[in-house]
């Protein structure tokens, strides 16, 4: 499946906020760390609708920290995974 | 294309997931010592003591729902991750050394902080208490409430389906407080003796199983007979409900299921809202091949998640129910059950009394970090004071029609791959525009196809918010 132009993928990651360390590596697992992938385009009215959970890898964090303006950086490698219900 | 990118720091991530008054098999018989062991609404005291760092290893231990659902989903029962820890427990005020402690539940009811436990009195030798040689303590973790495991329980028992004993237990871990738990009778060959008389028969736990060829490896050999008899036995009754015509249907089920005892079973998860038991969600339930006639019994499991409403006065995503439901006949012996169940097993009288007198009695342990508690009673009463109303409406209208298809293995597929990476700064997302404080580069692929990434002038954009909403 090819996305449209102008059309949008959203990322997103949920993890405790202590395992953000500098370096650190949060499990994403739909447990330590949950991820999730949703999509937008021209067809959904540009709302973005649920595409699959993010798992089955690593979000690394090159630096990290707690405080406000603190730099967030990193990498993260992770399967899409759909319902087969 | 054009990503977003966004990091949520929370805490901790989840996943968003009486009185003994008989029944069949259910012999009140003062005689018997476990009776002791459930002793109807008076809170049993369980005091475990375990060294510390056994404590952090065992409450840890834990299952993903990619565990369950990623993989070979459903090709073969469920791994468990428990290991038994060494412990002395004391039970209203019995003092039992060494003995073994190992976490339990499947998904919803896992708990790092408030697990739900099996207690093993005889593992290092030949030992019980009162009659039982292990507890199964339930942390009612889908439940504020913490009352409605041992209330549905003694619903399906009034209703003359063999269902567990059960009572309330305060459970403390090396001297701290785990709030209030459900003290459930263990299914094991005690159960079995006492409620059948024989506990030489197969005897099965389904979870997230069912009688079609996608859920039939999930189903966990529970006893020798069990293990021996290789799944024969369920997969007969796969066949049969697979293939079955309709015209020959009761014929055939008739050596393996006896159908007026399934409907009353599945009538009884009805009337409590037993929506993840067999029939709603092909879960939660136990099989019992009685050797008495060598047919099954259902027997149920994990009613926490129970007693609240509205409710429907049919499920039947269990193949079971869904084709005893299709069927004119069957349907409306089933709808009769449901019937004679609000007329006989269903007092919502005594059972707002007994849920009045329970807030009373375990309100200061059951709302120990716990605010839902006297919600979640509330809900309770809702419940009870509509139930009745709901179910009969729908029963003389001639029951609500079934429609939904028989679903596919709730399993997972890898659909594709993101790798990224990102930059942005603690707290962004308060930022007027929260994407614009950071950036990301996305390569994404999508069933085997490469999607196009960004261009260096339109990057990816990546923020990160805390605390939670």
């Amino acid at each position: 499946m090819t996305f449209p132009d102008n059309s949008y993928g959203y990322a997103y990651f949920n993890g405790r906020t202590e395992l953000f360390e500098s370096p650190g590596t949060l499990p994403v697992d739909l447990e330590t760390t949950i991820g999730a992938l949703y999509y937008a385009s021209a067809n959904t009215n540009y709302e973005f609708i649920f595409l699959g959970y993010l798992s089955g890898g690593d979000l690394v964090l090159d630096q990290s920290g707690t405080t406000n303006n603190d730099p967030v950086s990193g990498t993260v490698d992770v399967d899409i995974l759909t319902w087969g219900w | 294309m054009f990503w977003l990118f966004s990091l949520l720091a929370c805490g901790p991530s989840s996943i968003s997931t009486t009185s003994d008054t008989g029944g069949p098999g259910t012999t009140n018989n003062p005689a018997d010592p476990t009776e002791a062991a459930f002793p109807g609404e008076r809170v049993i005291e369980v005091d475990v003591a375990i060294d510390p760092d056994d404590w952090d290893e065992l409450r840890v231990q834990t299952r993903t729902i990619l565990d369950i659902l990623g993989g070979d989903c459903l090709a073969q029962e469920f791994e468990k991750p428990w290991t038994w820890f060494e412990a002395d427990v004391t039970v209203d005020g019995d003092l039992l050394e060494d003995v073994q402690v190992r976490k339990k539940g499947f998904l919803g009811s896992l708990d790092n902080t408030r697990p739900s436990l099996k207690v093993k009195f005889d593992a290092h030798e030949d030992r019980d208490w009162r009659g039982l040689v292990r507890l199964t303590l339930n942390n009612s973790r889908q439940d504020p409430s913490r009352l409605n495991t041992c209330l549905a329980y003694q619903v399906f028992r009034d209703a003359g389906v063999p269902a567990p004993r059960c009572s309330y237990a305060h459970v403390r871990v090396n001297g701290e407080s785990l709030g209030l738990y459900a003290n459930v009778e263990s299914l094991k060959e005690g159960y079995l003796e006492r409620t059948f008389g024989d506990a030489s028969g197969e005897f099965w736990e389904g979870t997230l199983s069912d009688f079609r060829t996608e859920f039939l490896g999930t189903f966990e050999a529970k006893n020798d007979a069990a293990e021996d008899s290789s799944m024969a036995s369920l997969d007969a009754l796969r066949a049969i409900l697979e293939d079955s015509p309709d015209e020959t249907l009761l014929a055939d089920l008739a050596p393996w299921i006896d159908v007026d005892d399934f409907l009353a079973f599945w009538a009884a998860e009805v009337l409590v809202a037993h929506w993840d038991g067999y029939a709603g969600n092909t879960n939660n339930f136990y099989l019992y091949r009685d050797p008495a006639d060598d047919r099954f019994q259902f027997i149920p499991w994990g009613t926490d998640a129970v007693l609240r409403g509205p409710s429907a006065a049919v499920s039947a995503s269990g193949i079971l129910a869904r084709r005893l439901y299709l069927m004119d006949e069957t349907r409306q012996r089933y709808l009769d059950q449901l019937q004679r169940h609000l007329d006989t097993a269903w007092d919502e009288s005594a059972l707002l009394d007994q849920v009045n007198r329970l807030e009373d009695q375990v309100w200061e342990i059951a709302s120990e970090d716990n605010d839902g508690f006297f919600d979640a009673v509330d809900d309770i009463r809702d419940f009870l004071e509509t139930q009745r109303g709901n179910l009969e409406a729908e029963i003389a209208a001639g029951g609500p029609e079934w429609t939904a298809e028989l679903r596919g293995a709730p399993c997972f597929v890898e659909s594709g791959l993101v790798s990224a990476s990102f930059e942005t700064h603690w707290g962004s997302w308060t930022s007027p525009d929260p994407f614009n404080e950071g950036s990301a580069e996305v390569q994404f692929t999508w069933q085997g196809t490469s999607v196009p990434v960004p261009s260096p002038e339109t990057p990816g954009m990546a923020a990160v918010r805390s605390p939670c909403p």
